[in-house]
């Protein structure tokens, strides 16, 4: 029997009982859901509304918010529920393609690092404690000042430049932990060939470490984007809700006292962060028993 | 008593290429990117009124950018300088030099931010070791939520709560600034009350935002050592609460703390970056942000790598103390 | 006739709360312990005893808590004392070394103000110069030099960890030492020292009770023993008296099992598992397992302890009942 004959229904069954786990954990469920909410919500608001509403002028500036427009206008009369459903979904775009680009090359590079051994491990493992140490924010500062990045994919590009380093590390560690486990030495004594022994018995518990190190990726590339875009360095063109709030800041929102410009996308990132912690919480008591119920 | 050769040797070359990497970054990055920074410089000589009598200015500028020698040549004599201490001149600040307005700045982010991060880690380890110690209660609860949301959310974000609340709507607190505008500086009680109450602001979204960390890990590191033998045998020696929890359980528990703390503290330099812009505090994190969106290169290069510098030394410094503390450092691997 | 000093009646203590607690220990009575013994607790991991010996000290944390039963010390009953007054009883009057002292010693306090602590919380403030004596005579009691006062937990070895953890626990002269497993995880030579500890305690007239499931130190210390069971206690006698003619189906086993260095004997165990005690048999507790089973009467009925002899307890369906 191949491998690969057996795979399909394999998989199938693999994936539920994988999936059964995160989803049992009360933690994982709430921010799943609020995540849910996050996406869809958002999503169908930009399908079921007219892009005019995004218009320099559609409407007059500064209304509060009225049937007409149920979280007013800004100063230069676009439609503000308009921007925070595009908004939303700008700065998951941002932290899905960072924290995917960050978690794969940690992930290889951390993989790599821990099985080799010697010296490619203190090599990796010096370049990744330099990135680590190396005020990041600072640097993502000047190089999208300089960069001047214009749209969403640029954006996730450049806060990917520091984002692998921390699942490097991560994943390193959890790797060099499992390499010692016995289940390992089993596998070898039992005549199992390296890459064998990498997909079956490795990559299922690395699997879980890298979806808690993916999320937690996610919620560090959303803070950095929207602390980024606070001062203005953001992606200019395209709406996130950190640029929402540069732009607001930056009007005098407060000010004029315009609060429903500046405190829907406060309130959006506000729950965001949490979806995304409840998640990685629920993860992490799904892996370490020993954490539930504390 | 010894640090292993090979963890010294490590540290060392992380330190150093931390340095190396930044300064050569540094240099690199403005000097890569579109746009020739001479460009820069005489659209705002031009501003300032005028392109007559530039001419020898903007070829002193050539000359300090040494912009009339080849990348690597630049490069070396840059080098040269920062080994010198001189750190040149800003452009946007002309006449003052880049050690000038660094060494003015950083004593506000220093005193912002030193006191901050201490206060609030006595605070928050505080209420997390009492949090822990009476265990499951209403109370308990109420407090460990408020410091999860004070965890959770960032720093900028309790900044702009923060500024609407007190600066618009009550109208208590100044928004922005270090002290009000015009006036001069001096060692007076009036000019050290205007500072405190611009700086009351800035230090309560710091505290805030930090506090909660502090409280969460404290009670989480008491919650567990509850559990430790010797915890069992203090209570069974008939001791009084109060010593069991603070010579006992607070005594052990706050080691993981103290290092925080000092983690904590190797890293203001570098940064509340966005809660100085947010305020227009005076500190060394609005003079990098001013700096880079002014494209004002001779002082980025300064403040980023005396940042740098500062962050990586106190991380060196203590990554040679952790030995020390743990012995299990002191016999090699993690 | 000794006098009695400390009375268990009817101990029980459960683990959670709710429809399915563990039912750690039931109606646990060990009688009047004397003054001037050495009492032994012996049973398999995990049968209770330590529940047992925290309960006297009302030292369980949750969710272990203390069902019923009496507690006699002094003729006061230790279960309705006031949290303050058991304070005061601690350690002065009966003293705990835990088990893995290794554990017990707080890592980052000298041994000197571990020991000087309890002292000043019993009797006040003392002078440095009396507490440096009274301590350092009793590390000598237990064979440590004086040089171990000023030392850090982490600088002694196990057995010295031991040591001093019996040390702490008898240097205010309480009447009654609980030690739970004190010589688990030492070598044997350091174990003969901490029995031979135990047997000069016992020789000044003070109380000892012995929990371990090393029948071996048993034999070698314990004037009489209690045999416990899936927190029941199944037998108590004069140790020789149980070692030699064991009455209790289960005791009878537990000494069979007992590797001999003469005899040729095959190596005997008693077969099945020890119950789960969230829902532990009906009626006797060992009956799943027990050779001699009365069908309808041990899984019935719970045995009730008989006196079949002078100061010869047995909870079994065989004898008496």
């Amino acid at each position: 029997m191949t491998l690969k004959s057996a795979l399909p229904g394999r998989l199938a069954g693999r994936l539920t009982s994988f999936l059964r786990g995160p989803f049992s954990n009360r933690n994982f469920d709430t921010g799943f859901a609020m995540f849910a909410i996050l996406v869809v919500i958002p999503l169908l608001g930009v399908l079921l509304s007219s892009p005019d509403l995004l218009r320099v002028g559609n409407s007059s500036p500064a209304l509060p918010p009225s049937p007409d427009h149920l979280l007013g206008t800004d100063v230069l009369g676009r439609d503000i529920l308009a921007q925070l459903f595009v908004g939303t979904l700008n700065s998951l775009e941002i932290g899905l393609i960072a924290a995917a680009i960050g978690t794969a090359a940690g992930a290889i590079i951390g993989f790599v690092s821990a099985y080799y051994g010697g010296i490619v491990d203190d090599t990796l493992r010096v370049l990744t404690d330099v990135f680590l140490s190396i005020p990041s924010l600072m640097f993502l500062v000047l190089i999208s000042a300089l960069v001047r990045a214009v749209t969403v994919e640029a954006m996730a590009m450049i806060i990917a430049i520091f984002a692998w380093a921390w699942p490097a590390r991560q994943i390193r560690a959890q790797a060099l932990s499992l390499k010692e486990h016995e289940f390992v030495y089993m596998a070898r004594l039992s005549g199992m060939g390296s890459f064998e022994l990498i997909v079956r018995e490795l990559m299922p518990h690395m699997l879980q470490w890298m979806i808690a190190n993916f999320v937690n990726a996610f919620l560090s590339a959303i803070l950095t984007e929207t602390g980024l875009s606070i001062l203005g360095l953001g992606p200019q063109t395209e709406r996130t809700l950190g640029m929402m709030l540069w732009w607001a800041l930056n009007s005098a929102a407060m000010y004029r006292g315009l609060w429903w410009w500046w405190a829907p996308p406060v309130f959006v990132l506000i729950f965001s962060f949490f979806s995304l912690y409840l998640m990685h919480a629920g993860l992490e008591e799904v892996i370490n028993p020993k954490l539930r119920g504390r | 008593m010894a640090i292993p050769a090979k963890y010294l040797i490590e540290r060392l070359a992380i330190f150093a290429l931390t340095i190396l990497v930044s300064v050569t970054v540094i240099f690199l990055v403005p000097r890569l990117t579109p746009g020739d920074p001479m460009s820069v410089v005489i659209a705002r000589l031009s501003e300032m009124g005028g392109l007559r009598g530039a001419e020898p200015m903007v070829e002193e500028y050539k000359r300090m950018f040494g912009l009339d020698k080849g990348l690597l040549d630049q490069y070396v004599s840059y080098v040269r300088e920062v080994m010198r201490g001189d750190l040149g001149y800003s452009i946007v600040h002309f006449p003052a030099t880049v050690s000038d307005l660094i060494l003015q700045a950083i004593p506000w982010t220093i005193g912002l931010l030193g006191t901050t991060t201490v206060l609030s880690w006595i605070i928050g380890t505080l209420l997390g070791a009492l949090a822990g110690w009476s265990g499951e209660s209403k109370l308990q609860s109420i407090f460990s939520s408020a410091a999860l949301f004070l965890y959770i959310v960032p720093y900028y974000i309790f900044a702009v709560m923060l500024v609407f609340l007190f600066a618009y709507a009550l109208r208590l607190l100044p928004a922005s600034g270090g002290y009000t505008a015009g006036l001069v500086p001096a060692f007076t009680l009036d000019f050290a009350m205007d500072v405190v109450q611009h700086s009351i602001l800035p230090a309560s979204t710091i505290i805030l935002s930090s506090l909660g960390w502090w409280f969460l890990s404290m009670r989480s590191m008491i919650t567990t050592t509850k559990g430790e033998d010797f915890l069992l045998m203090a209570e069974a020696k008939g001791l009084p609460e109060g010593q069991i929890l603070w010579r006992y359980a607070f005594r052990n528990a706050i080691l993981p703390q103290v290092t925080g703390l000092a983690i904590s503290l190797s890293r203001i330099v570098g940064g509340a970056l966005i809660t100085e812009v947010v305020f227009a505090y005076p500190g060394i994190g609005s003079l990098t942000t001013e700096a880079i969106t002014t494209l004002d290169y001779p002082l980025i290069q300064g403040t980023v790598l005396i940042i740098v510098m500062a962050v990586a030394t106190a991380n060196f410094a203590i990554e040679m103390i952790y030995p020390l503390i743990d012995p299990r450092i002191r016999h090699g691997g993690e | 006739m000794h006098d009695g000093v400390l009375e268990v009646k009817d101990l029980t203590a459960y683990y959670g709360t709710g429809s399915n607690p563990t039912r750690a220990v039931e109606k646990a009575s060990l009688g009047i312990i004397r003054r001037g013994e050495v009492f032994g607790i012996a049973g398999e991991s995990a049968c209770g005893k330590t529940t047992l010996a925290l309960s006297i000290l009302r030292l369980l944390k949750p969710p272990g808590h203390i069902r019923g039963g009496e507690v006699r010390f002094d003729g006061t009953n230790l279960l309705e004392l006031g949290e303050e007054e058991m304070r005061l009883i601690r350690w002065k009057k009966i003293s705990y070394v835990p088990q893995s002292s290794m554990n017990a010693l707080n890592p980052v306090m000298r041994v000197r103000d571990q020991m000087s602590d309890c002292i000043e919380a019993h009797e006040g403030r003392q002078s440095n110069e009396e507490l440096d004596n009274r301590i350092g005579e009793s590390l000598r009691n237990v064979g440590l030099s004086y040089e171990v006062i000023r030392m850090y937990p982490h600088e002694l070895s196990g057995g010295m960890k031991q040591r001093v953890a019996i040390a702490m626990a008898t240097i205010l002269d309480p009447e009654v030492l609980i030690a739970d497993e004190p010589t688990t995880a030492l070598d044997v030579i350091v174990q003969r020292g901490i029995l031979q500890l135990l047997k000069e305690i016992r020789d000044r007239m003070r109380t000892v009770l012995l929990i371990t499931h090393d029948m071996a130190a048993q034999a070698e210390v314990s004037d009489r023993v209690a045999i416990m069971y899936a927190g029941r206690i199944a037998e108590i006698g004069k140790t020789e008296s149980v070692f030699k003619d064991p009455l209790h189906p289960y005791t009878q086993l537990l000494i069979q099992s007992i590797p001999q260095l003469r005899a040729r004997a095959k190596l005997a165990w008693i077969g099945g598992l020890p119950p789960d005690l969230r829902n532990p048999p009906k009626g006797c507790r060992f009956n799943p397992r027990c050779p001699r089973l009365i069908a309808g009467t041990c899984d019935v009925k719970e045995p009730r302890p008989a006196e079949v002899e002078p100061d010869r307890f047995v909870a079994c369906h065989l004898y008496g009942d």
